[in-house]
């Protein structure tokens, strides 16, 4: 594609990008900077000036934190396992990637069967979600060092353990950077996790914004936001100075190194898994097993008329993969786009690429509370427009159908597209039957992942969202505020149908890339 | 390749095509008013059958509680979600009718008590009921441990029942505010001492009275035995109990309790808004009212309405209960909200 043809695919993901990522955020911080038309940090300040918006800054931080020394802690003997070559290596890769794209709600609902509200529940269901990011990040890097390159240092007389320090280790030590900054990122803007874990008073300011959105006080969340914006652009400048992009290779590297048996990794791999399987376990069985003895109560829960008005479970999970489906061409279409521009970068385009991953960081709360104070006013008053949800959820997937895109694209070999071009194929036709069927499986895989962040996703839902319009997480939430026996039942049904349905899209990926993926 | 792309293509198809207009009705089919209600709504089955005489079915779709509904109205008043609102409570009704979310209609307010239509604007909204939140407290948890149990505000700072409270959110729920709204009022310029005398004394704060009565509240399996509840909640738990009993196991205390009135009206931009006002003026009418106290725990607006013989016997008539005005609300929940944010939830 030559450079014209890169700026016209370009259009769309901009016009996109406007719209739905830089506009809403100007909004958030007119909001929290600009009172009755000049400039004012009063809003700011008087943030910093209150014990508890402090405390609240300061326990977002801390948790945020703990949970990526925990992740750390949990993570990195499992991407030590994905890295040697045995059976279990793309198992262990498969179950984590699945538990970091299980819906926010369920994984806290399955962590809330354990524990009661705490630090500790909302540290270890984030490390749960994002033990996946170290073992692929970390795993991935691992398994790309060439098992002789300690031999040699070795050789020269280093000790065993400065060997491993100054060869491994120093080699690793970017891609344990990146993971951690990630890590910290998800979970410093965690939202679920934190609203169903948390203690009532001890909010984050994800929870927070949440909280003043929901009783109008936009501009107060405005300024809150403002101060999300900042920590969240503090921890990714701090991550500059590590690593050059903290970017997630969804694919997965051939390993160079030696086996070392089955036990050790398995062992190593262990504490990951039963972190994410014994909370899901224990979900799946208070849903089946109740009173002592097995049971479909709740699909039973699930259609009862015991629940409260306008909460009707099966057609929440009906709304939830129709705006999956929404949502996941959306992201398709912008990411893809996105992704053939950026193949071959240029400055501009990296501007267009660096606003669309902004909502990584941003969080899925101030998005939503950005478009509430957006899309306000006729012609665009899309908070009402019934797809807004699903526009949310795809400006949330796009940064992830871009991840795993780019690394396909570029790999599609230019010789191909030439000899094809020699031959007399149009220029259509080469993009059309070469690029995009090399890429066919990736599009494949970037669905499947926009789908899951479209099902599971709670934060913008949590603000956007009606009655009328509710998703499955939506409903959950609900169904947990109201009272009885019944809807608690239809509430676990519900988070364990969504949990099914994302580990179903997840094999299906699997099989993709098994399929064609490098 | 194809197939992929294939499979994208019926997806997309599916997604946009399972948005298609509503099919137009014939004129002789019921038009129907959609009510949006506080989520406490409960009637009987039915109760609205006899509007389809005048060509009106009624739907009803619920929101969270007072505080939540009115949040929903005002952003939604544009383009409102239902012809009808029900629910909002005098604690809430200044901040919904400062957004403007009602449309001025008449309403026929004939046998409604006087007293809870003085001061308010009936051209937008009419009182359909009303009810008192007080404290309440668990009867047999006070009795097994030969505690008194506590008869007004100032005990609840009292080291005597530390730890033993628990109140709902007044930033997310109604009786919550309610509560809050009554200790301004006895306290004046001192409650948020109060609070922070009730904050040392361990008082527990959960989202919304639903998890306080179901899941803190001693008699519902929690540790808590003093909530914030209403002063109909000692005939509720006997209507509702299972296995049944003839006595309640729950009191409310006579002081401190908070009038809260309910209020409907029509949505601005109701496209159906004169078969709205029909289905308002069935609410105030005698079969509706009759039907509000077995079915919600609230007092019918309307004057000489029979109540439940259960009612009767073990519903508080609080002596003094707190009556705030719609504007006095307005002028004192915003701030109050936030400073009790500063001083409870830290």
């Amino acid at each position: 594609m030559n450079f014209r043809t890169r700026v016209a695919l370009a259009g769309l993901p901009a016009l996109f990008a406007f719209m739905f990522v830089a506009w809403p955020l100007v909004a958030i911080l007119k909001r929290g900077f600009v009172i009755d038309g000049s400039l004012d940090l009063g809003a700011i300040v008087d943030i910093f000036g209150s014990d508890r918006s402090r405390s609240l800054v300061t326990f977002t931080v801390v948790q945020a934190a703990v949970s990526t020394l925990a992740t750390l802690i949990i993570g990195l003997p499992a991407a030590w396992s994905t890295s040697r070559p045995w059976w279990g290596a793309s198992l262990v890769r498969s179950f984590m990637t699945t538990a970091f794209v299980l819906p926010t709600l369920v994984m806290a609902l399955a962590f809330s069967t354990i524990f009661d509200r705490g630090l500790l529940p909302i540290v270890l269901s984030h490390a749960a979600f994002n033990v996946a990011v170290v073992v692929r990040i970390v795993g991935n890097a691992w398994a790309g060092i060439e098992p002789g390159t300690g031999d040699a240092a070795r050789t020269l007389g280093a000790s065993r353990f400065f060997a491993w320090r100054t060869v491994t280790l120093a080699r690793l030590a970017p891609a344990i950077a990146s993971s951690a900054i990630l890590t910290f990122l998800f979970s410093l803007t965690s939202f679920g996790v934190v609203l169903v874990l948390g203690d009532y008073r001890q909010g984050t300011i994800e929870t927070e914004i949440y909280r003043l959105s929901r009783t109008l006080q936009f501009d107060k969340a405005g300024a809150l936001a403002v101060v999300q914006l900042f920590v969240v652009g503090a921890a990714l400048s701090l991550s500059r100075r590590f690593s050059r992009n903290p970017v997630v290779d969804l694919t997965t590297v051939q390993t160079r190194q030696r086996a070392v048996g089955v036990v050790v990794p398995g062992l190593a791999a262990l504490m990951g898994m039963c972190l994410v399987a014994i909370p899901l376990g224990t979900l799946a069985c208070q849903v089946f097993f109740r009173r002592g003895q097995w049971t479909l109560n709740w699909w039973r829960a699930l259609t009862s008329d015991e629940l409260p008005l306008g909460v009707d479970p099966l057609a929440s999970l009906g709304t939830s993969f129709h705006y999956a489906i929404a949502a996941t061409f959306v992201a398709v279409v912008i990411g893809g786009a996105t992704a053939f521009a950026l193949a071959k970068a240029s400055r501009g385009l990296r501007l267009l690429d660096g606003l669309l991953m902004l909502p990584l960081g941003v969080s899925a709360v101030t998005l939503g509370y950005g478009y509430l104070i957006t899309f306000d006013e006729a012609p665009l008053r899309l908070r009402d427009f019934y797809y807004v949800v699903p526009l949310a959820h795809a400006a949330v997937a796009v940064p992830i159908v871009v991840w795993v895109l780019t690394p396909a694209i570029r790999g599609v070999a230019p010789g191909l597209r030439e000899a094809a071009a020699t031959l007399g194929a149009t220029r259509a036709k080469v993009f059309w039957n070469i690029e995009l069927s090399l890429v066919a499986p990736s599009l494949g895989v970037a669905a499947g992942f926009a789908a899951a962040i479209s099902i599971g996703e709670f934060g913008a839902t949590a603000l956007l969202g009606r009655s009328g319009t509710a998703t499955a997480p939506f409903a959950i939430g609900r169904l947990l505020s109201v009272p009885g026996e019944t809807a608690r039942l239809a509430a676990f049904g519900l988070a364990l149908s969504l949990a099914l349905s994302t580990t179903l899209l997840m094999l299906v990926i699997d099989k993709l890339t098994t399929l064609g993926i490098r | 390749m194809t197939r992929p792309m294939m499979a994208l293509a019926v997806a997309v198809a599916m997604a946009f095509g399972a948005c298609g207009t509503e099919e137009p009705s014939p004129d002789d089919a019921p038009i129907t008013v959609k009510i949006l209600a506080h989520g406490s709504w409960v009637t009987a089955e039915g109760i609205f059958e006899p509007l389809l005489q005048d060509g009106i079915k009624v739907e009803v779709i619920t929101s969270g509680d007072a505080g939540a509904l009115t949040n929903e109205v005002i952003l939604d008043a544009e383009n409102p979600r239902a012809d009808v609102v029900y629910g909002i409570d005098n604690t809430f009704l200044g901040r919904a009718l400062a957004n403007d979310v009602f449309g001025v209609h008449d309403y026929n307010t004939t046998g409604i008590a006087t007293w809870l239509l003085d001061g308010i604007d009936q051209s937008r909204v009419v009182p359909v009921d009303y009810g008192d939140v007080c404290v309440n407290y668990d009867i047999r948890w006070f009795a097994e441990r030969q505690i008194a149990p506590p008869t007004n505000l100032d005990d609840l700072i009292d080291p005597v029942y530390k730890d033993l409270t628990v109140v709902p959110d007044p930033n997310l729920s109604s009786p919550g505010l309610a509560f809050l709204l009554a200790t301004v009022d006895r306290y004046a310029d001192a409650w948020d001492d109060y609070w922070s005398d009730l904050n040392a004394n361990g008082v527990q704060v959960v989202d919304g009275w639903s998890t306080s009565w179901y899941t803190e509240f001693t008699v519902s399996g929690g540790t808590r035995p003093i909530v914030v509840s209403y002063a109909s909640s000692p005939p509720a738990d006997v209507m509702f109990s299972d296995p049944p009993r003839t006595e309640p196991l729950v009191a409310a205390v006579d002081d401190g309790c908070f009038r809260q009135v309910e209020f409907a009206g029509v949505s601005r931009n109701s496209k159906h808004a004169s078969e709205a006002v029909k289905v308002i003026d069935f609410m105030l009418s005698e079969a509706f009212q009759a039907d509000v106290p077995a079915n919600m725990f609230v007092f019918p607006a309307r004057e000489h309405v029979r109540l439940p013989e259960v009612f009767d016997a073990f519903a508080l008539r609080p002596t003094a209960p707190v009556r705030m005005s719609v504007e006095r609300s307005e002028e004192l929940r915003d701030e109050t909200i936030a400073r009790w944010t500063e001083v409870v939830l830290k």
